[in-house]
């Protein structure tokens, strides 16, 4: 009989984290460009959007940038411009005008060859995800001409026409801090007057400092369980309220209820036949908002006091649909016939926040 | 940068139709140098060898585009440039309210040059606080010239102005490795040259300036009916000359 050990779940409070994917690049003050370019000889969609910074020759995807609107871009209006606000309301703009000290941004049609399209591209917007409203606009000798305004939602009149090969500068401006996700559609019909061209929707993502600070999940759950407060013994991370043997950190990564003693339904490593072989799989769900913790898995075969724990890669996501509260998660090891039996052990550790 | 507290120019209008005339003549007169009627170009500065230059920097054929020396371009500022100062007294340098002026955007138009102030081939780290100094030092030409920016808000930045004389104060800072659009503004048509001079203090203290470099631009407006008239006629007569 294969033998299974499974020691009990520890938790780590503020460890050392994980670095999830690659950190986006944060462009603050260079000359940048939302990058238009159709390329006639790839799949379709032939027409994408990009980031380009021009000060260091660089091209990035959209999601790998992060556009920074610092916290000096904000200005007082000085007098009524409708739609951009009222005099005395807060804007956070990148102006069309270069200012040393902030991001110098503009469209740029340059990745689009003269004679593509002859009216040009057109760049919709397609929404607006943060907490407040985004405006595109330029000014001139002769007034403002706004392109782009989400306070009415965003529409077919929220859009600019790019001619191929075009640069120009705009001004970019934002009514709150935070964090946006600004989405755009480039679309443009060719010569002969039925082929169109459409981007996939692109999100654009803007930091508008100072980012508010957002209360860690872990806190949120805290808040939730616990309304009036309490004491750090009742409500900390490694306290253990229901006297279960489970920790608060370890009830909240497992989705489970801190007031009830609820040790039994603590996951239980199985054995299971796979393609590629017998595997000792731990299987467990965690709230999909339980993003501020990690877990961790480590193996030794039996017996093996003195053997040293090696780490398990993963865990594994098995399943993760974005409309289901839960997602489900597995640890997996090697469990061949030959062995006597293994020993696990898993933990969850509470990340750093932010 | 410019105060902005100035009086405002006034204009001779017989003269203005004969420079009409002339700069519209211009433009189909041969010249050593070779005219640029739209694309992108900068004034750009660079720096070899240890010394500020400036050049003509035309963005094709791309990417590297073509250098040229300023005596060897002329930009031609074409009917397109065309437009008419606002009643905004925050504009009083282009003229009265309603007079013509004429404006190279900073917005790219198929029928001008769209023409920048470029620094990008100058490495970061080479000047201090990696700015140089680009200052306009002589004007001639048959009306005022102002090259400004503008505020989210529609208010001009006046960088260089000829109408109160030149001095310092007619220059622009531009930053190592990056490029700027401002607007271009020309009260009158006709030739204009504009000479300028590049100044940056390096890391190690002391200062480079580079020669001089005269840039030239001719406004070309729409020819004055009459002229076409009688240009047609002209035309009209030679051919039936040539047929008889």
């Amino acid at each position: 009989m294969w033998r299974i050990m499974l020691a009990s779940a520890a938790f780590w409070v503020f460890g050392s984290g994980w670095l999830q994917g690659q950190t986006p690049v944060r462009l603050t003050r260079e000359h940048v460009d939302l990058w238009v370019e159709y390329r006639e000889d790839m799949g379709p969609p032939r027409l994408r959007l990009w980031i380009v910074d021009h000060d260091r020759g660089l091209r990035y995807a959209p999601p790998e940038a992060r556009l920074v609107v610092v916290e000096m871009a904000r200005m007082e209006l000085p007098g009524d411009y409708p739609p951009l606000g009222q005099a005395g309301e807060s804007l956070w703009i990148l102006p069309q005008s270069q200012d040393p000290r902030l991001l110098y941004l503009g469209w740029n049609a340059g990745g689009v060859a003269a004679g593509a399209f002859p009216n040009g591209v057109t760049v919709r917007l397609e929404s607006v995800d943060g907490p407040g409203h985004f405006l595109l606009w330029q000014a001139a000798m002769h007034g403002i001409a706004v392109a782009m305004n989400s306070r009415d939602g965003a529409d077919e009149t929220d859009r600019v026409v790019l001619p191929p090969g075009s640069h120009s500068h705009w001004n970019f401006g934002f009514t709150a801090p935070g964090r946006y996700e600004v989405t755009f559609v480039a679309e443009a019909v060719a010569g002969d007057g039925i082929t169109r061209e459409t981007s996939p929707p692109t999100v654009v993502y803007f930091e508008v400092e100072p980012i508010p600070v957002e209360a860690r999940p872990f806190e949120l759950w805290q808040r939730r369980h616990w309304p009036d407060g309490g004491d750090v013994s009742l409500v900390g991370p490694g306290a253990d309220p229901d006297g279960d043997g489970l920790v608060n950190v370890v009830e909240y990564a497992l989705g489970l209820d801190p007031h009830v003693p609820d040790r039994d339904r603590l996951p239980r490593p199985v054995l299971v036949t796979t393609p590629e072989g017998r595997k000792l799989r731990l299987e467990f769900k965690t709230p999909r908002t339980a993003t501020d913790v990690q877990f961790h898995a480590w193996q030794r075969p039996l017996p093996g006091p003195d053997m040293p724990w090696q780490p398990v890669l993963g865990p594994q996501v098995l399943s993760s649909a974005p409309e289901d509260e839960f997602q489900w998660l597995a640890f997996e090891i090697e469990a061949p016939m030959d062995s006597v039996g293994a020993c696990l052990r898993w933990a969850v550790e509470l990340l750093p926040w932010p | 940068m410019k105060s902005m507290v100035k009086p405002i120019p006034s204009q001779n209008c017989r003269s203005r139709i004969w420079a009409a005339l002339a700069a519209w003549s211009l433009a189909w007169t041969a010249t050593a140098a070779t005219v640029l009627q739209r694309g992108h170009v900068d004034l750009d500065v660079a720096f070899e060898d240890g010394a500020l230059e400036l050049h003509w920097h035309v963005h094709e054929p791309e990417p590297e585009g073509t250098l040229f020396e300023p005596e060897d371009l002329v930009l031609e500022v074409g009917p397109a440039a065309a437009t008419f100062v606002p009643a905004n007294p925050a504009y009083w340098f282009l003229g009265p309210p309603g007079s013509q002026v004429y404006v190279l955007p900073v917005v790219e138009h198929p029928e001008l040059p769209f023409l920048g102030l470029s620094a990008e081939e100058i490495s970061p780290g080479l000047f201090a606080g990696n700015q140089i100094l680009l200052g306009l030092v002589n004007a001639t030409g048959p009306g005022q010239v102002a090259v400004y920016g503008v505020d989210p808000f529609g208010s001009p930045t006046l960088w260089m102005y000829t109408g109160d004389g030149i001095s310092a104060a007619d220059a622009y800072t531009l930053y190592a490795g990056s490029h700027a659009h401002l607007y271009w503004a020309f009260t009158a048509p006709g030739s204009y040259d504009l000479e300028f001079v590049a100044r940056g203090k390096l890391e190690g203290g002391s200062w480079v300036e580079s020669d001089p470099g005269r840039f030239s631009f001719v406004v070309v407006p729409e020819p004055p009916a009459g002229a076409l008239g009688l240009l047609g006629m002209a035309l009209w007569l030679i051919r039936r000359r040539l047929a008889t």
